[in-house]
């Protein structure tokens, strides 16, 4: 099954759900997820070549507020593209999520992460490049998107992007 | 051994988590059809509280490394998880101090 068979269907099967009983039959059943939980892999989101549908899928939209809120470290040059080493990190309040994606990248999202509530809004994470791109860091604040970007020059890919 | 080996510094409150998980992260290869083998969910717990779930892909690097931190006490156990796109798990715990 490909993923917009997998997608019409669990569309199908939401509507069905929502017409019987509403939404808590949804979440009861497993479909809709509370928002500040993603249970599953998202799999959809992390393996499609497509950003706008990985973003849409995983975080509800894919437009987003540029934000010097957002500190994304990454360098300037990356001689080995197979371990970049990047960080983010925010200001912003109420963080549910960050995530990670790298335009040129065959599949451009490379990891969401959800916060717990206790959890600080910073992450560090290695990260593979395939060649030279922007990387573009998402912050959930609010329900809201927020992002910064850093153009990375790769000079030997990494291939598991 | 776990495959996950982690470091942990608390500060006035706030624990600063490294952690590195020994792993192949092989990327699926479409022309050969071989579906990879690389870790697709990592969690992290405080006190048995969800401080951090990550859904990773095969553009991690191998060998992950990740840092994190969070709010957390003296005393409380620290667990990290992960399963990977062959269903494979590990685990390791230890206590912050």
């Amino acid at each position: 099954m490909n993923p917009q068979q997998v997608d019409t269907q669990r569309r199908k099967v939401l509507s069905g759900a929502l017409a019987l009983g509403g939404i808590s039959t949804a979440i009861g059943l497993g479909i809709l997820a509370p928002s500040r939980a993603l249970a599953k892999w998202q799999e959809q989101a992390i393996m499609t070549t497509s950003l706008e549908e990985g973003l849409s899928q995983a975080l509800g939209g894919s437009s987003y507020q540029e934000s010097d809120k957002v500190q994304l470290d990454a360098p300037e040059v990356a001689e080995n593209g197979e371990t970049v080493p990047v960080s983010v990190e925010t200001s912003l309040p109420n963080v549910e999520s960050i995530t990670l994606y790298v335009t040129e990248n065959n599949a451009p999202i490379s990891a969401v992460f959800e916060l717990g509530s206790r959890a600080r809004p910073s992450i560090s994470q290695r990260i593979q490049m395939a060649d030279t791109s922007e990387v573009v860091a998402l912050v959930k604040s609010d329900g809201k998107l927020y992002g910064t970007s850093r153009q990375v020059q790769v000079t030997v890919g990494g291939c598991g992007g | 051994m776990s495959s996950i080996r982690a470091r942990a510094t608390l500060t006035d409150g706030v624990a600063e988590v490294r952690a590195l998980i020994s792993h192949p992260m092989d990327p699926p290869d479409e022309e050969s059809g071989d579906p990879g083998h690389f870790i697709q969910e990592v969690t992290a717990e405080i006190g048995g509280e969800t401080v951090l779930h990550a859904h990773w892909g095969p553009s991690i690097s191998p060998n992950p490394l990740v840092e994190f931190s969070a709010e957390a006490e003296s005393g409380e156990t620290l667990r990290i998880s992960y399963t990977d796109s062959q269903g494979e798990t590990d685990s390791y715990e230890m206590e912050l101090s």
